[in-house]
């Protein structure tokens, strides 16, 4: 079985994204304004992070008068570490074309890592 | 908030309890950060997608659509038995079963989750016991049909309460008894089916594979042998015993399937059970080999004979509901003949009449490949269970595959 090599194009420009300032918390319509994509792409991509503990969610403390309470991310460290390597595994094979591991947008373990 | 807003919000917050509770969250996330959108076009595509994430979670678990699909098709069940005259002493009957049936089967559903596990893995599993399920949802309608015709053909003609009464039919007191065996009959085989289905009954794919595969030709045979049931007497003069009867066969190719019938019934079980014991790979080694294989066997001649006992009766007695609901189909299914007005009449009645002898095949033709296949199995596998007085020989050998 040949461990995951790539993660989709969305889930990388999500980890990007995320990755550029670390400790903040993001929204997702932030998320979903530097990736250009689509709230049903984005958050099915957030789900499979967290669910794999590469990202941390919470809800807002102090939400604004009048609104609802938003949800929060930010990548764990595994996430961080996930996100470097993906870019650097992308930078290191620039022409090779995408490994599909799993359905689209889903994120399967690496090797060992279940 | 308008009317339109609270109808919005309550259909929002059903659609949110179909969700397993990790996702509910991230569906009202999603919801939540719309309100940080500029109002308009914008908004509404971001609150699309958490339509379409809110689908994709429901649609991503098993369970939910399961659900989904057993609430529509019960739904659908009760609506086909639902009408009727309230004078018609059948109607409260029908409604009563609907509602016992229905409940049984999504207690059942609940009880084997939490009993006997998840379903085993791989869709033919899955498949037998949708298939279960469809069968009884499908067999309330049509046996409905039948019973509410009989009733009130009596109903019109007083002088046929006897003749009724003499069949199986009638609506006297003994009906909610015969209900209750009827229904005690569908908890054994619901009980059978998720069992032997389940992770934990440690049943191989192939041994369900023959059991399923065995069961629908003996079900194919029960019904080629009597397809307007096994009680019914029209189309053969001569057939005065009640025995079975196929009205589009020549007698002798009758004669073929009612022995096929037989035959199978008890070979079956007999002959399949000991060859899944032995042939069929073993997936764990929780249960000692030998009981393994027994377990292989009794799989076979049970779960075959439950598969093949709602194959003809659903089968029949969808035939059975088909010509009484469409009355120009009665000429076409006995013997392609026009019928004449009294013949079709009493070709009703009679064909109605036929569905009460299913519970009996219900009962006795699972209580027979239970009976079998224990019977073989003990023989072909009691010593090494240790009914012989010996001690197991084979048990934590290897393993076969």
């Amino acid at each position: 079985v040949s461990p995951r090599s790539e993660f989709s194009p969305q889930t990388l420009s999500v980890l990007a994204a995320l990755s550029d300032r670390p400790s903040d918390w993001h929204h997702g319509y932030e998320v979903a304004r530097e990736t250009a994509l689509k709230s049903g792409t984005l958050y099915p991509i957030l789900i499979r992070l967290a669910d794999r503990g590469l990202l941390e969610a919470e809800w807002q403390d102090e939400p604004v008068p009048g609104r609802p309470r938003r949800h929060l991310y930010r990548l764990t460290a595994p996430g961080l570490a996930a996100a470097e390597a993906a870019r650097a595994g992308a930078l290191a094979q620039p022409g090779r074309p995408r490994e599909r591991t799993g359905p689209k947008g889903s994120l399967r373990p690496a090797a060992g890592n279940s | 908030v308008s009317a339109r807003g609270r109808i919005a919000a309550h259909a929002g917050r059903a659609i949110l309890r179909l969700l397993p509770a990790r996702r509910r969250d991230w569906v009202e996330a999603l919801w939540a950060e719309s309100a940080a959108l500029p109002p308009g076009r914008e908004r509404v595509r971001w609150q699309a997608g958490s339509v379409r994430l809110a689908a994709r979670e429901v649609m991503g678990s098993w369970r939910t659509p399961g659900r989904l699909a057993f609430t529509v098709a019960a739904a659908l069940a009760a609506v086909g038995c639902w009408p009727g005259s309230a004078a018609n002493v059948v109607t409260a009957t029908v409604w009563f079963n609907v509602v016992a049936v229905v409940a049984i089967l999504g207690a059942m559903g609940w009880l084997a989750r939490h009993v006997f596990g998840p379903a085993r893995a791989g869709w033919l599993p899955r498949a037998v016991r949708a298939a279960f399920y469809a069968a009884i949802l499908v067999m309330l309608p049509t046996v409905a049909i039948a019973r509410r015709y009989d009733y009130d053909v009596v109903d019109a003609h007083p002088s046929l309460h006897r003749y009724i009464a003499a069949g199986t039919t009638y609506p006297g007191p003994p009906f909610i008894l015969i209900e209750g065996v009827v229904l005690f009959i569908l908890v054994g085989c619901a009980l059978a089916v998720l069992w032997l289905t389940s992770e934990r009954s440690q049943v191989s794919g192939r041994a369900l594979a023959l059991a399923v595969g065995f069961g629908l030709m003996l079900g194919a045979c029960g019904y080629l042998s009597g397809p307007l049931g096994p009680g019914n007497t029209t189309g053969s003069p001569g057939n005065t015993a009640g025995g079975a009867v196929n009205p589009w066969l020549p007698g002798s190719w009758t004669s073929v399937v009612t022995i096929a019938d037989w035959v199978l019934l008890f070979a079956g079980p007999a002959l399949l059970g000991p060859i899944a014991g032995f042939c069929c790979g073993r997936r764990r080694e929780r249960l000692p080999l030998v009981n393994w294989r027994f377990v292989q066997c009794l799989c076979v001649g049970l779960l075959g004979s439950i598969v093949a006992a709602l194959t003809a009766t659903v089968a029949a007695s969808a035939t059975i509901a088909v010509a009484l609901e469409f009355p120009a189909a009665a000429s076409y299914l006995d013997h392609g003949a026009n019928l004449t007005g009294t013949a079709a009449y009493l070709w009703g009645l009679n064909a109605g009449g036929s569905e009460g002898a299913f519970p009996l095949i219900w009962f006795c033709v699972p209580v027979v490949g239970f009976v079998v296949s224990v019977v073989v199995g003990a023989v072909t596998f009691g010593r090494e269970l240790g009914f012989g007085g010996e001690s197991p020989p084979v048990s934590g050998l290897p393993i076969d595959h």
